[in-house]
């Protein structure tokens, strides 16, 4: 598990991919979540969060919320190419979070492998490196990973 | 509106040219486009640029219109750059073709001049992840996977095999042998195709578009003093639509894909049905995308294009032809300029200039072109309808 602040060597910082995606534990109780927004108005849930509900589109009528830890793989590619900092192969996915969003992660807990996956199973978040900086730093992003079959209630909250 | 017609175009041939600049890219095709038009330069009263990672590449950010047009020896009249990822070319074109049409302007100029190869490979990936929302490419977005992705639902949904994608590359690189302007020119076999290196599963190398330096321009004119300056079959823009990605909600997949809208809203401005189209050049950065296409233009129904490509229907002699010039993946993709490599081919196509990859007398062309990936939707897409006057 990962706590906010720690470093995993002398000089290697960890550094959030973007601000905002997630919540990063601060101990050792705390799970990590994703954080989306709810319209208040429609109830269109979006990740990552926004503040004009792309649904109803009546302003500024979302609010931010913690979203389910599971959700869907609804497609994959095992990926040999890469943005700089990434290692391949690797395996790049959309994933349909149990509120509803389509959202792009990628998929680790398991070889890349096309007999590893398939469309329509189950996945849990987790919270780790996904790549290197130039400088080497590790990147911390949200990744999913497969679950087992007696984890995979719907609709799992926090 | 004013009836608008296609009185020149130009390209320069795609490929490597570590050695020429924009300026140079861009020269070739606009003096081509005049000397085809048979106009006088300095009767051009507007252009239209579109470029679209000139900035990350040569660090040219801004003006780069200007700077390539000059060189060229045009200056004096307004000059619009334009951005729009993989669909700038058309999107400059409908500039053009709407300042035409309006009336503001008798003669126009689209140019599209795009440089991607350069000696820093990094500097390239990052240049292309940036026509889409930057924040994916941060994720571990490849641009390939996500159309990689959305293949695989496809086959799941249609039953493809990577057999089918093969074929196009197969007719694409037939037809990319024919053409002077293509960056590749090697016929390619089904085994060479699915053999070649796995990009991303299941996408290999060939049936990926590949990184290509190139320009290609349009002149339009108001018709009735086209005539005036050309001797050569007038091209008449019948239907010019552009639009940016939708919002989806879920996994509805009811709701039309954008090249799908764009494309009824073309048929319905040119007054024509998907059957009337005697060729096609469409948007095949990755080669399943190709297929896919076939059915949201309504060249076929759903679930079709597999047979489409199986029956040869969209090779050269096919009822439906379907990428003469090679397509992205033969021709070459130099992002900006597609579009305008799109129309310059169909354009060559309704005179009966093609040479070797003529299509049989073609009346009504087709361009689709579409670019970037924004929340879950293409950034932009165009379809453009042109017809050969009587």
């Amino acid at each position: 598990m990962l706590h906010k602040g720690t470093t995993s060597g002398t000089t290697k910082q960890q550094i959030e991919v973007l601000p905002g995606l997630f919540h990063l534990p601060t101990s050792s109780s705390d799970k990590p979540y994703l954080i989306g927004s709810k319209c208040k108005l429609c109830g269109y849930v979006s990740f990552p969060k926004r503040v004009v509900c792309p649904a109803c589109v009546k302003g500024i009528t979302m609010e931010e919320v913690a979203l389910s830890r599971y959700g869907t793989v609804s497609s994959f590619s095992i990926s040999r190419v890469a943005p700089p900092g990434f290692t391949v192969p690797y395996i790049q996915s959309f994933v349909e979070l149990d509120e509803g969003p389509r959202i792009f992660s990628l998929i680790t807990g398991c070889e890349p492998e096309e007999k590893a996956l398939q469309i329509g199973m189950r996945v849990e978040l987790v919270i780790g490196k996904i790549c290197e900086d130039e400088k080497g730093n590790d990147v911390i992003g949200y990744q999913f990973q497969p679950i087992k079959k007696n984890q995979t209630k719907k609709r799992g909250r926090l | 509106m004013r009836k608008v017609v296609i009185i020149g175009v130009g390209a320069h041939v795609c490929g490597k040219m570590l050695d020429k600049s924009l300026r140079d890219l861009g020269r070739v095709a606009i003096w081509d486009a005049i000397s085809d038009a048979t106009i006088d330069a300095k009767e051009i009263q507007v252009a239209y640029v579109s470029n679209s990672i000139a900035g990350l590449i040569t660090g040219q950010e801004g003006s780069r219109g200007q700077t390539v047009l000059r060189a060229s020896g045009l200056g004096g009249i307004p000059v619009i750059n334009v951005e729009n990822a993989c669909a700038g070319g058309s999107t400059a074109f409908r500039g053009a073709y709407l300042e035409v049409a309006s009336g503001a302007c008798d003669i126009a100029l689209a140019l599209g001049v795009e440089k991607m190869f350069c000696d820093d490979t990094p500097r390239v990936v990052r240049a292309i992840a940036s026509t889409s929302e930057i924040e994916l490419s941060k994720m571990g977005v490849q641009f390939t996977a996500l159309y990689a992705m959305h293949t695989r639902n496809y086959m799941q949904e249609y039953g493809l095999t990577p057999e089918h994608f093969a074929k196009v590359v197969v007719k694409n690189s037939y037809n990319g042998s024919l053409n002077p302007y293509a960056q590749h020119r090697t016929p390619l076999t089904i085994d060479q195709v699915l053999n070649s290196r796995m990009i991303s599963d299941p996408l290999t190398l060939y049936m990926c578009a590949s990184i290509s330096d190139g320009a290609a321009a349009a002149i339009l004119c108001a018709e009735d003093i086209a005539r005036q300056y050309t001797a050569k079959p007038l091209v008449e823009v019948s239907a010019c639509k552009l639009a940016s990605g939708v919002f989806r909600g879920r996994s509805d997949t009811t709701i039309p894909t954008l090249s799908e809208i764009v494309a009824q809203s073309a048929y319905k401005e040119a007054g024509i049905s998907p059957e009337d189209v005697d060729l096609a050049e469409v948007h095949d950065a990755m080669a399943p995308a190709e297929l896919m296409e076939y059915e949201e233009l309504g060249l076929c129904k759903k679930g079709e294009a597999a047979r489409m490509i199986d029956e040869g229907r969209t090779k050269i002699d096919g009822d439906i032809p379907v990428n003469p010039s090679g397509g992205l993946t033969a021709r070459g993709h130099p992002i900006g300029a597609t579009g305008l490599y799109q129309v310059a081919e169909c354009v060559w196509q309704l005179r009966g200039e093609a040479g070797k990859r003529q299509v049989h007398n073609p009346r009504v062309a087709l361009v689709q072109n579409r670019g970037g990936f924004v929340e879950g939707d293409d950034a932009a897409a165009a379809v453009i309808i042109l017809r050969r006057r009587a």
